[in-house]
């Protein structure tokens, strides 16, 4: 929680801090980004993965539909080391977001994409890659004429599938979880 | 309302047994073991028990505990020390109730000495028998293998169950010159790794034992039963005069160093092949003893030394035995001397552990069922004569993670009702 704070505060350093006199007007391309906390994990028949909560980083950029709609791309990365292990986890998805206020800044996000899994030590490597669903919310705070700040929650979890050690597949029932819990900066 | 037609149900009924015969006829070797029912003979490790002075138990009681072999012959298995039925002694244990495992179910009782019967036929110039007391089972459900520091470790987990059997004597000189004994391993595992596997294994070189306390030490004994015995993999590590005299003859004031001065290690490195040496599957458990009733001792005729002779005995220079294990054997001091196979003596074998090791396959095109000789190798797919089945997963595991087990039994303690050395 330590570096989500760091984020925030860096957050509101760097953006001038206006009051919510903007109102929350969604039209043309759009595009942000996003640091934060999060945990990736493998989930099978013989998983017990031990990792932890470390940073994760977020990009996403798209068009907007209508008042209540926009449609874009997101990519979304985690990292983790502890002991001998590093673990990532990435995934690359369409998502769609809606604001059931239109003139509010809450959204809910839903999104489809591939969502990949590495984790290594000096001399192994085990790895996943599946196709995921991704379930998120958010606020966008208007804090200046094209700027939100956007705290934002997401979700993955993917299809199971193969899981591989050093190439070898070890298990088909591989899935693949992770949640962000961060706050980024959208430019509309 | 009409009945239906008896004479249309016998009719579909035997239609039915005749087909399910011939669909039974033709399906391929499944994993499970079925066992017949009835004894067409028996075995040569059937009815070698008799009863000591110390043991109360009838040879007729210890023969009912028997069972019907794949071959059909009659085999002892597993009993308690005590039986149940009579309350008698057997003074002899065989570890660890394989009733108990998860892979008993599967692959049921444990026929002693299938593997040596088998050997009889396959080479009849190279009979390998062995006695009663040195069959030993242990096993546990669930337990997580080591899958080391690394990735593997953080991020998987397997368990498996384990049922093992390895016919370990340590109360005689066999072992001293006989690598050749009866192994049992059976493993299954979350992962789908699969092993079952019954050879005799060659521990080491034939003729020749490794001193327990100094590795470096190959004794060579004499010459081994069966003559043509093959070299193995692995080694028997075996105390010998020197451990004695090293640790648990000690200086006055100081205190023998048991374990280091009785423990035997059987480090078995086993596997199938096929007749061009192609591996399919392998392990290397290592089966464990402490406190042993024997040593080897070349200076003396029948080459074995009493391990509780030494907590009455004082070398020349004063060093002698002191310390818990001979505290019980002397009864405090109270003693003057106490047969080795008296049921006071801690020296009897009862305490063991198995390392479990690696467990490796190589086996991705199948089939699940083979069958080899009784060392292991000339795996074909169908049985012929002195073969013995063995079942591996279709799978391989060997380019895959660190895949180790656990130790066994090692907080388990086989003891006391009525056991004594020969066990």
């Amino acid at each position: 929680m330590r570096r989500l704070t760091l984020v925030i505060c860096l957050l509101l350093a760097t953006v001038t801090p206006v009051t919510a006199q903007y109102p929350s007007v969604r039209q043309g391309f759009w595009y942000g980004f996003g640091f934060g906390v999060g945990k990736g994990q493998v989930h099978c028949s013989i998983c017990a993965d031990q990792s932890g909560t470390d940073l994760t980083a977020s990009l996403r950029a798209g068009g907007t539909l209508s008042k209540s709609w926009l449609l874009g791309g997101e990519f979304d990365f985690w990292t983790n080391s502890q002991d001998l292990v590093t673990r990532r986890s990435w995934s690359l998805s369409a998502v769609g977001l809606w604001y059931p206020w239109p003139a509010g800044g809450a959204y809910a996000k839903g999104g489809i994409g591939i969502t990949g899994y590495h984790a290594s030590d000096s001399v192994d490597v085990i790895t996943a890659s599946r196709l995921g669903l991704m379930l998120g919310v958010g606020y966008e705070w208007r804090i200046g004429k094209k700027y939100s700040l956007n705290p934002y929650f997401n979700y993955l979890y993917t299809l199971p599938g193969d899981l591989k050690f050093n190439e070898v597949v070890i298990a088909d029932d591989a899935r693949i979880s992770s949640l962000q819990l961060g706050v980024g900066l959208v430019i509309h | 309302m009409r009945n239906p037609s008896p004479q249309l149900s016998v009719g579909a009924l035997i239609f039915l047994l005749a087909a399910g015969a011939l669909l039974a006829g033709c399906g391929e070797d499944t994993p499970s073991t079925p066992t017949p029912p009835v004894a067409t003979g028996v075995s040569v490790a059937y009815d070698l028990w008799r009863p000591g002075p110390n043991d109360d138990c009838t040879a007729e009681i210890h023969n009912s505990y028997s069972v019907v072999g794949p071959d059909g012959k009659l085999y002892p298995t597993w009993h308690p020390p005590i039986d149940p039925a009579t309350g008698c002694h057997f003074g002899h244990e065989h570890g660890r109730d394989p009733r108990g495992s998860n892979l008993y179910k599967r692959y049921g009782p444990i026929p002693f000495g299938y593997a040596n019967e088998q050997l009889a036929i396959w080479d009849p110039t190279g009979i390998r028998n062995e006695d009663h007391f040195g069959h030993k089972v242990e096993w546990e459900n669930n337990v997580t293998f080591n899958l080391g520091n690394g990735v593997g470790g953080s991020v998987l987990q397997v368990r498996c169950d384990v049922l093992t059997k390895l016919h370990q004597g340590t109360h005689s000189k066999d072992a001293f010159t006989n690598n050749l004994h009866e192994l049992v391993y059976y493993l299954d595992c979350t992962d789908g790794t699969r092993i079952g596997m019954t050879v005799m294994t060659a521990i080491g070189t034939p003729g020749e034992m490794v001193e327990s306390c100094d590795h470096e030490v190959h004794v060579h004994v004499g010459t081994p039963t069966p003559l043509n015995s093959p070299d193995g993999g692995g080694q028997r590590t075996i105390p010998d005069r020197a451990c004695i005299e090293q640790f648990l003859l000690v200086p006055p004031g100081q205190n023998s160093a048991f374990s280091s001065a009785l423990h035997e290690s059987w480090q078995v490195s086993a596997s199938l092949r096929k007749a061009n040496g192609q591996f399919l599957a392998g392990v290397n458990p290592y089966y464990q003893v402490f406190y042993p009733s024997r040593f080897y001792d070349a200076s003396l005729p029948n080459i074995t030394g009493r391990v509780v002779d030494m907590c009455f005995a004082t070398e020349p220079n004063g060093d002698r035995a002191h310390g818990w294990l001979c505290d019980q054997a002397t009864a405090n001091g109270t003693l003057t001397s106490l047969p080795f196979d008296d049921p006071r003596s801690p020296f009897n074998g009862v305490k063991r552990q198995v390392d479990i090791n690696g467990n490796r396959i190589a086996n991705a095109d199948g089939p699940e069922v083979w069958y080899t000789d009784p060392f292991g190798g000339n795996a074909k797919t169908s049985p012929f004569p002195g073969s013995i089945r063995q079942v591996l997963a279709k799978m391989d595991n060997t380019e895959s993670y660190q895949f180790d087990g656990p130790t066994l039994g090692g907080d388990r303690d086989y003891g006391g009702q009525g056991v004594h050395a020969p066990n």
